[in-house]
């Protein structure tokens, strides 16, 4: 029994386990607070805090609920994080690990490769950059993978299957013709 | 007192996404190069049971009355704003391996450079915002 709790707590999932759960986190969601998940829009919550009146925090605070919806993924972020729970190595394809090595990646420790997460230049100008790409394009989309891939294709929604191409045509894009010459800076 | 329970359903969120291994920049990659399946399974399962309940909302739906249906709100339908900010979301989705949720997750788990991702994301927003009456 321990095993199994240590196995939960300390090691990753498969996709098998945590894919539907997200699914079954957006339709609890839907039946027990009557939202539509999404997570984008909060950008634009968080822009109206900064240059906010009093009026506009006040209507945030009673209305914008993924202000809080976000709160709670920093939180779960953080919990993770003081219990030491995370995943030492990714255990992604050895392919994708030789494809990276030529791409200057050398580090395949943690969630994310150190060569790009630090803050000398110019690698926090391409995290800007990637940023300002991502809350440009999601908000003129209407919405990113939660809103659109998970929640808007499940309706079969056009706006949303449209949206999820244009999301993998963009990512082919950049990680096969952008991200190799970033790396190279 | 309703918003902690947003909060809690976000940390929820968190927990399952980085249990999965969707906030890393690695799995990102890997999918982006289509070698392995582990992030289409996410998606595609997502999807699957996200779909599932929404057809069981809507069968029930069907015999209450107004005020008691489950609301289900589709998204605005606009192609070329869909596909041009879908596609320039893609670009940055794959430079900074992470999409929205997961910028949140990372700050979470003490990976600080990931504020540049927000601060980035904050200014592509003021700047939609700004160009909105002139996109289509």
């Amino acid at each position: 029994m321990k095993k199994i709790i240590d196995q939960i707590l300390f090691e990753s999932w498969p996709w098998y386990i945590g894919g539907p759960l997200i699914g079954l986190l957006a339709i609890a969601l839907l039946i027990f607070e009557r939202k539509t998940l999404g997570v984008s829009i909060s950008f634009e919550q968080i822009w109206a805090l900064i240059n906010s009146s009093k009026e506009t925090f006040k209507e945030l605070y009673e209305k914008s609920w993924q202000i809080w919806f976000v709160i709670g993924i920093i939180f779960g972020g953080l919990l993770i994080h003081l219990g030491g729970a995370e995943t030492e190595f990714i255990a992604i394809a050895d392919t994708t690990k030789a494809t990276l090595t030529n791409l200057g990646i050398s580090d395949f420790s943690g969630y994310v490769p150190i060569e790009l997460f630090n803050f000398d230049f110019p690698q926090i100008l391409i995290l800007l950059l990637g940023g300002l790409l991502i809350g440009f394009g999601s908000r003129f989309a209407g919405g990113c993978t939660a809103g659109h891939s998970i929640m808007g294709v499940a309706q079969l929604a056009p706006a949303s299957i449209i949206a999820t191409i244009g999301f993998f045509i963009g990512g082919l894009i950049s990680t096969h013709f952008i991200l190799p010459s970033l790396l190279a800076l | 007192m309703k918003n902690i329970r947003f909060i809690i359903y976000g940390i929820i969120f968190a927990i399952i996404l980085i249990k999965v291994e969707a906030i890393s920049w690695f799995r990102i990659q890997e999918m982006f190069y289509f070698q392995s399946f582990h992030m289409y399974g996410v998606l595609l399962s997502a999807i699957g049971v996200t779909m599932i309940g929404i057809q069981l909302i809507k069968f029930r739906n069907k015999n209450l009355p107004e005020e008691k249906k489950i609301p289900i709100v589709k998204k605005e339908f606009r192609w070329k704003a869909n596909l041009i900010g879908g596609i320039i979301f893609g670009l940055g989705w794959a430079i900074a391996g992470a999409c929205p949720g997961p910028i949140y997750a990372l700050l979470g788990l003490a990976i600080f450079p990931a504020v540049a991702i927000l601060i980035g994301a904050l200014i592509g927003t003021s700047l939609y915002l700004k160009l909105k009456n002139k996109l289509p």
